[in-house]
């Protein structure tokens, strides 16, 4: 499929189908590769403070000392 | 009162399309609005409706989001300025097969020449996945009018077919 845009002329009331340039493709790609990176960031992020959350939680259960880091995420 | 009057409509074909554009809005009115009912060709349950101003991402957003799944709901807040998402859309998985998320922005005073604020109320049912509950306020940082606004997913994605959206002009007479 050829990546297209409908674009509405509101002065004339004119509708086009205009294909996508070389550089908006580009643009669109690069959106696409950021937005991948950022949304495994915020992944990795989340999955990160779960973790840490879990052994937090176990360790309170088995009454062992909490790092800093873990303590951080039970007390404000 | 206010007059609300349709300026121009789109609906999407079918071949899909990466964007809707409405470009030289006239300048006579007080505000605008934007009403569209849009899904994705992406096979998934929930993509970003994303907003353009001048071609441009220049915003900044606070948004609340109500989120209802199979096994209890959630509600979180979100501030950014990369994605100015305006609400979940849903994509193509079977469950929601003839689903298409509803959104309204406001843009207020669109002609002046200053940076200029929005609000955006969005929801959609996405059947056994969840359903989705936006609303938002942004800052457009640019100063000048609002000549063209764009709705386009998240990324690389493409709407739907039957997409479709609507440009109003507000009169406040």
């Amino acid at each position: 499929m050829t990546d297209t845009k409908i674009v509405v002329d509101c002065a004339t009331g004119e509708t086009t189908v205009v294909t996508l340039t070389a550089e908006e493709i580009a643009q669109r790609e690069a959106d696409a590769a950021a937005f991948a990176e950022a949304e495994a960031e915020r992944v990795a992020a989340a999955e990160a403070l779960a973790a840490l959350k879990a052994s937090a939680r176990a360790k309170l259960v088995a009454g062992t000392p909490l790092t800093e880091e873990e303590a951080a995420t039970l007390v404000l | 009162m206010a007059n609300m009057i349709p300026i121009s409509t789109v609906t999407v074909g079918s071949g899909g399309a990466s964007s809707i554009l409405f470009s030289n809005i006239p300048q006579t009115y007080t505000d605008l609005v934007v009403k569209a009912s849009c899904k994705t060709t992406r096979d998934s349950t929930i993509v970003l409706l994303t907003l353009q101003v001048n071609g441009s991402t220049a915003m900044t957003w606070r948004s609340l989001i109500s989120e209802g799944t199979t096994v209890g709901s959630y509600l979180q807040s979100a501030y950014g300025a990369t994605t100015n998402g305006i609400g979940g859309m849903p994509g193509t998985i079977s469950a929601t097969t003839n689903t298409f998320g509803a959104y309204e922005v406001y843009l207020p005073n669109y002609a002046s020449n200053a940076p200029k604020s929005f609000s955006a109320e969005s929801a959609f049912e996405g059947n056994i996945s969840g359903s989705y509950l936006w609303t938002l306020s942004g800052l457009i940082t640019s100063s000048a009018p609002i000549t063209s606004i764009s709705v386009l997913p998240e990324t690389s994605y493409t709407l739907s077919q039957y997409s479709s959206a609507t440009l109003y002009g507000i009169r406040k007479y």
